[in-house]
């Protein structure tokens, strides 16, 4: 399949790549529609995560059909239109539990680096620490219950693909801001 | 596009952020910010190139310029809410104006599935339709040229959507 990969700073290239296969019982496959460039993205694209490698698939903004679901989805089956949140988020943990779900405590492959760099390490990201983006044709999606919204018939692609982080994410900063009537709030 | 959804606006390379909000609050600063910029904010002036160079020689990983903004221009007692995005290690974080003015810091990565319920509501109740964001649209085979465009501010880029 065809997916935008990280080369270098400020180099980004469509390859071709192998298409992405169910690994765990948990996961589905998603045949992309839309995807989008989050400002977020920029920070890899300019060099300033040190932790990507050549051919990282980039991407964390996305949407689609699911084609393929492992055994143990449950409430996801092929032919469903989801919107894939950008945190991955295996909803069993002690973060997950409490709906921190940025902090899942069994998602980032590189939780050794982020320990060190933070002292604990919170959820992976698609796009990030080599796990697999969606700027791309198809993409595997761990935890595909927890991190997936069904979107019904009669909402556009465009309507709701900013579901998958900017949206929530400005919601939850007005959120943190805990607005009260009469407030003014400077962003 | 933040004047169309009644803001009022400050151009930081026209005007001092910091003495415009005083204005514009009476002297109080405002009840919250929202640092929503992350580690490669942009200053007016020297500020900019310190920050650059010190990226550059790798003493500094993130350009934490918007973060100290907020915490200086929020009033006493008010919040900070961060959900813009940093990597690693920041000097000159004014630590003492936060103590001293009782900010509350509030941060992280977004917990996206929180929301799954309500906010798809808002879209199917027609109360938000968030696409009135998009300004470019494009197929997969020219995300570089969206990077290019969305970094350097090209076109009045604010967001690319790619369609494989």
């Amino acid at each position: 399949m065809k997916a935008n990969c990280w080369m270098g700073k400020k180099d980004v290239q469509v390859v071709d790549v192998p298409d992405p296969k169910i690994l765990n019982q948990r996961d589905a496959i998603v045949k992309i529609t839309a995807t989008a460039i989050c400002g977020s993205d920029l920070h890899l694209y300019n060099g300033f995560i040190p932790t990507m490698e050549k051919g990282d698939i980039m991407g964390h903004e996305f949407m689609g059909e699911v084609v393929e679901v492992g055994p143990e989805v449950k409430q996801r089956k092929v032919g469903d239109r989801v919107v894939v949140a950008f945190p991955i988020s295996c909803g069993e943990c002690f973060f997950c539990k409490k709906e921190m779900f940025s902090l899942c405590e069994n998602s980032n492959p590189n939780a050794w680096i982020a320990e060190k760099m933070f002292g604990h390490s919170p959820a992976g990201i698609f796009g990030y620490s080599h796990l697999a983006g969606g700027q791309a044709e198809y993409v595997r999606v761990p935890f595909a219950d927890v991190g997936t919204v069904k979107i019904e018939n009669g909402l556009s692609d465009e309507q709701v693909l900013f579901l998958s982080d900017i949206f929530p994410t400005a919601y939850m900063a007005a959120e943190n801001c805990d607005i009260k009537p009469g407030d003014t709030v400077a962003i | 596009m933040a004047r169309a959804s009644w803001a009022q606006t400050i151009n930081y390379e026209e005007e001092d952020v910091s003495d415009m909000l005083m204005e514009m609050t009476g002297g109080r600063g405002p009840d919250s910010c929202v640092d929503a910029v992350g580690l490669e904010a942009h200053a007016p002036g020297p500020i900019h190139y310190y920050d650059r160079m010190k990226q550059a020689v790798m003493l500094e990983s993130d350009r934490p310029y918007a973060l100290c903004q907020a915490i200086l221009a929020c009033r006493n007692g008010g919040t900070v809410s961060v959900p813009g995005v940093y990597g690693g290690f920041d000097d000159k974080i004014p630590i003492g104006a936060m103590m001293n003015k009782g900010l509350t810091i509030k941060t992280g990565q977004t917990h996206v599935p929180r929301y799954f319920g309500p906010l798809p509501e808002h879209i199917k109740q027609g109360e938000i339709d968030p696409s009135f964001i998009i300004t470019h649209r494009m197929r997969l085979e020219d995300a570089p040229k969206g990077f290019d465009i969305f970094t350097n501010k090209e076109d009045g880029c604010i967001k690319v959507v790619l369609k494989p």
